[in-house]
């Protein structure tokens, strides 16, 4: 009976479409026109008109350069590697992602882009060439320094930040990919029945006895 | 900016200013008994069925949910935010209200979290009950006919506990717990804190007599606004059923000025500004009912100013403005490492809260009046943008409870590793408390600017006292207790009393309420217990404006019910010929 109940609601979803499609059609005077013509051109897929052309700025025009985006390749699969079973960072697109969350949240392109300047000069104080002609070896060694940033190396402390901050971006943009979901192994987003935590887990867990 | 002032020819029964929850009530109640209304509305037309971004994945979003444009993440349910391009508002020196505004049909309906409290026989007569706020005009048996019908027309799932100040209603029943519930539930009851089934507005079972609307298909997205109409939106619930009478039509993209009086000093209609073409319109009706939100209400009250109301509409008391009281609130985030690796299946369930606690303490043991409710979050959902940012901070305390040394930070194949085996983990629990109104807490207009609109904006004048701080201080310290007790790694940073113990800043919670309050005495108030101006019987405030004092409890339940009893009242009073 319930999961009857639940497919109409499924239904439902195309239905109500449908019917709030009727209801306009079914409005006569002058001013009910208007209110149809306001709806077509306030709202498409969702997005008010300020968002949609906001998209497209920000789409017409590219912040970083090449060797920039040379350089946020190289340390995304570095914090984000392929395994056996998932993709690297940059496999997911996730320098695309960098490229337009800077330019969406524009406090970020200073700090994105002296670390990345900064990284560049670190390795040539440190190897004599910019970062993206050092070894695997050379490179890991600057990470660590780096990439922990209870370590107090207050001389370092530019570097720390402009890690730490990208490697919330490379999450981000991994985590929220396609390939990044299915590596976490979520499983919603779509219809379903919830109707408790699986016996097998309250049993794992030691919770039965609060399940009534 | 100069203006036509373009008057319209028809005039309706009643004009209704915003479709939030008391706009759309009062809309629907109206439209079903055959007046003739006009609702204005500042945003656009929006129709969840049609509009809403339920269901659609991160990627989908190219800031992947962040919520650059929206307050609440890319896909949220709100237009609008604390911030609105060209819509300004203005704060004393020592004040830092945050006025949250969503301009769209069904208002903040649309995203808000669908807990659906009553207020509770002590929320009404606070004053009489331990002399630290004002009481109403109007007792919990006088309301509660009107939750009783709300819960019958718009749905609420819960559980009848019997508990004195936390009402029984007529319920749905309630979504199961969820792991981490379950987890909470078990350690709070420790502590003697009580744990029961969230109280909130989403059909879990089908409505009775309703085929428009579906039921709950658990994706857990109430926040975007449901396309099978599941969840209690004012667009999809209320308006939309108006419109379908044919006696009620929206004007969408329509920001209010002022409500026009004729020369007896009664509302004749609006004024407002198309948003499309900026040009100014009027529009006349036999009565005039607000339900802008409370800040935006006071605002319009504010700036119609004429001969016969110098002060303002409804404001010979001077009190409209004053009062203006948003719910206290502190929340402290954690991660349970018992957790670690847990088995994924789907949990999203519903879209609002599965269990709360309602306020449990006795307050003669405290240095705080009345209290606060906790809501419980966490548990493995959509990933977003920010997925699990604070890790590299936590992965060494983390690790820590396995008994291992590791740094916090890191990079590669074990930090992915990481980012995967606490999918899941975290929680939060967030307290809801009883802010208290206070004339010296309020907004006003301010003189110096006006809106793009051309329109003069509010200025706030807000601060926490004591009894919000002391309150908030209990708050943090139970949350800590809590998680610390049950070995969780807290990820929230033990604030002091420099930064009020973690409160956020008043309108943060978005419940704020109280700027139009009502009350028996026209000196100390400006409407009536029938929420009807005393210096202007045709005028109506519908929306949290004429709450005298809130609770613990968010206010959208009983903006709902005071709304249909306002809307009742003024059918009853246009058959007497009263108004």
């Amino acid at each position: 009976m319930y999961k009857m109940k639940r497919r109409d609601a499924l239904k439902a979803i195309g239905v109500s479409v449908m019917a709030s499609g009727l209801l306009f059609h079914r409005c006569s005077s002058e001013k009910a026109n208007r209110v149809v013509s306001r709806i077509n051109l306030d709202l498409k897929d969702g997005r008010e008109l300020w968002e949609r052309e906001r998209f497209e700025e920000l789409n017409s025009y590219t912040f970083f350069d090449q060797h920039e985006k040379e350089t946020l390749v190289e340390l995304v699969d570095l914090i984000l590697p392929a395994d056996e079973h998932s993709l690297s960072a940059s496999e997911v697109e996730v320098p695309d992602f960098i490229e337009f969350i800077v330019k969406d949240q524009p406090e970020l392109q200073q700090p994105m882009r002296e670390g990345l300047k900064w990284i560049d000069d670190y390795a040539k104080q440190q190897f004599q060439a910019i970062f993206v002609g050092i070894t695997i070896g050379q490179k890991t060694h600057i990470l660590d320094r780096i990439a922990y940033p209870e370590q107090e190396r207050s001389e370092l402390q530019l570097g720390i930040s402009f890690f730490t901050l990208l490697r919330e971006l490379t999450a981000s943009g991994y985590f929220t990919s396609k390939a990044g979901i299915d590596y976490l192994g979520y499983v919603g987003n779509r219809p379903n029945v919830w109707e408790g935590v699986p016996t097998e887990i309250l049993r794992q867990f030691q919770l039965t006895h609060l399940i009534t | 900016m100069a203006f036509n002032i373009n008057g319209a020819k028809e005039k309706y029964d009643v004009i209704i200013v915003g479709s939030g929850a008391g706009g759309g009530m009062s809309g629907y109640v109206l439209a079903h008994a055959g007046l003739k209304v006009l609702m204005l509305e500042s945003g656009p037309f929006f129709d969840p069925a049609k509009d809403s971004l339920q269901l659609r994945w991160p990627w989908e979003s190219p800031r992947r949910g962040a919520s650059t444009n929206r307050a609440f993440g890319d896909f949220d349910g709100a237009f609008g935010g604390w911030e609105i391009e060209g819509e300004p508002y203005t704060n004393t020196e020592d004040s830092e209200f945050r006025w949250f505004r969503s301009r769209m049909l069904g208002g903040r309906t649309n995203h808000w979290g669908r807990i659906s409290l009553r207020f509770g026989p002590k929320d009404f007569k606070g004053g009489s009950f331990d002399g630290a706020t004002d009481d109403w005009p109007i007792t919990y048996d006088e309301v509660k006919p009107y939750y009783d019908k709300v819960d019958v027309l718009l749905g609420v799932y819960g559980t009848n506990e019997g508990l004195e100040n936390d009402p029984d209603g007529i319920f749905l029943k309630p979504p199961k717990p969820r792991l981490h519930e379950l987890m909470l539930t078990e350690e709070a009851k420790k502590k003697g804190i009580p744990v029961i089934a969230g109280r909130c507005s989403v059909l879990t079972q089908p409505l009775k007599n309703n085929s428009q609307r579906g039921i709950c298909f658990n994706c857990g997205q109430c926040g975007r606004s449901c396309k099978a109409y599941a969840d209690f939106s004012s667009s999809s619930a209320l308006v939309i059923p108006a419109i379908r009478t044919g006696n009620l039509e929206v004007l969408p993209n329509s920001l209010v000025r002022e409500v026009l009086v004729d020369g007896g000093g009664l509302a004749k209609g609006v004024s407002y500004i198309n948003k499309e073409d900026m040009q100014e319109y009027q529009v006349y009706g036999e009565q005039v009912i607000l339900a802008a939100s409370a800040c935006e209400s006071a605002r319009i009250l504010l700036n119609s100013k004429s001969r016969q109301h110098p002060q303002g509409l409804a404001n010979s008391s001077g009190v409209v403005g004053k009062y203006l009281h948003d719910s206290t609130g502190v929340s402290v985030s954690a991660y349970l490492p018992q957790l670690k690796d847990r088995k994924r299946y789907n949990e999203d369930g519903v879209g609002a809260l599965h269990i709360y606690s309602p306020w449990w303490l006795d307050n003669s043991k405290l240095d705080f009046p009345r209290g606060y409710h906790i809501e419980y979050g966490g548990g493995m959902n959509m990933p977003s943008y920010g997925y699990l940012s604070d890790l590299p901070r936590f992965n060494g305390a983390l690790a820590k409870v396995d008994g291992t040394v590791k740094k916090s930070g890191g990079y590669g194949r074990s930090l992915k590793e990481e980012y995967r085996s606490y999918f899941g983990t975290k929680v939060v629990l967030a307290g809801r408390g009883l802010a208290m109104a206070r004339k010296d807490n309020y907004c006003e207009i301010d003189p110096n600017t006006v809106d793009r609109y051309g329109i003069p904006v509010l200025k706030f004048h807000y601060k926490w006292h004591d009894a919000e701080i002391k309150q908030g201080k209990h708050m943090q310290d139970t949350f800590h207790d809590l998680f610390t007790d049950m070995g969780a790694v807290i990820t929230s940073e033990y604030v002091g009393i420099e930064r009020n113990y973690g409160l956020k800043k008043p309108g943060e919670i978005i419940h704020e309420v109280g700027t139009v309050r009502m009350g028996d005495d026209p000196k100390t108030s400006a409407l009536n217990k029938w929420c009807q101006a005393h210096d202007c019987r045709n005028l109506f405030v519908v929306d949290g404006a004429p709450f005298v004092q809130q609770g613990d409890k968010n206010p959208t339940w009983t903006i709902l019910a005071l709304s249909m009893r306002t809307s009742e009242y003024i059918l009853e009073q246009r058959k007497k010929h009263n108004l």
